[in-house]
């Protein structure tokens, strides 16, 4: 299955375990195949490299540009 | 090629083994074709005795169905005689690389389609194999995130929060746009 998962869905995806987080989880399955853009993938490095995700990351050890590039 | 029909020929007037394979009552008429059987060229094939036909006639390298069902399942680069390029790259290859040789049952409509799109190579099931593998490792690290967020003790914020940041992201992205 082929999907397009929205900015919001993919930064809770990425930060927290939930039901957005089993969307990654059926990807690494390769149950469901994501499928972004430029200006998608463009939002979400804006949204991620805002003030209030820099604690998130740092806290938690998480390079920015490395998550990025594994996107 | 000429045929003899008998209209209203009465059922009791029929051969008694013709009578036997009717329904019908003594008095009924029916009507009788006669009409020569068309003779087979030749005996009908059996197990043994058929051959390829069509398109398969000509091809004298299934003479043999065992070794060319042999060949064909070897992988490309192990078919060419000793000292032909393709031994000496497989061979260069064996050196650099461990190989494993694996055998997959899948269905036949599969094998078909997967063939006659040329995925199944050797080479292109490799590259399938290493971009799932490369897909995997990316989504192991991505999901890794979430534990360490998690061991962070760093609270989940709600979809709300989220949603106010993308907003808030794609006013300033509409606001660059408009000073350009």
């Amino acid at each position: 299955m082929r999907a397009i998962i929205d900015t919001n869905i993919l930064v809770a995806a990425l930060f927290w375990r939930g039901t957005p987080h089993r969307l990654l989880e059926q990807v690494r399955s390769g149950a469901l195949t994501p499928i972004s853009s430029p200006v998608l993938f463009a939002e979400l490095t804006e949204v991620i490299s805002r003030e209030k995700f820099d604690f998130i990351l740092a806290r938690s050890n998480t390079s920015r540009q490395g998550s990025l590039d594994e996107m | 090629m000429n045929a003899i029909v008998i209209e209203h020929v009465k059922v009791s007037d029929l051969p008694e083994p013709w009578q036997a394979k009717l329904t019908a009552p003594q008095d009924a008429c029916v009507t009788v074709r006669i009409e020569e059987e068309v003779k087979l060229a030749s005996e009908p094939a059996t197990q043994e005795t058929e051959t390829a036909f069509g398109r398969w006639l000509d091809r004298a390298d299934m003479d043999d169905v065992e070794d060319y069902l042999r060949k064909l399942r070897t992988p490309r680069y192990m078919r060419a005689g000793p000292g032909a390029n393709g031994k000496r790259r497989f061979n260069q290859r064996r050196r650099e690389t461990i190989m494993t040789t694996i055998q997959i049952e899948i269905a036949d409509a599969t094998e078909q389609a997967a063939r006659a799109a040329g995925l199944l190579t050797p080479q292109a099931l490799e590259r399938l194999l290493n971009d799932a593998l490369k897909r995997q490792q990316a989504a192991d690290a991505l999901l890794s995130i979430a534990d360490r967020v998690e061991a962070a003790g760093i609270p989940p914020m709600s979809m709300e929060e989220i949603n106010t940041e993308v907003k808030a992201a794609r006013a300033e992205r509409k606001k660059r746009a408009g000073d350009h």
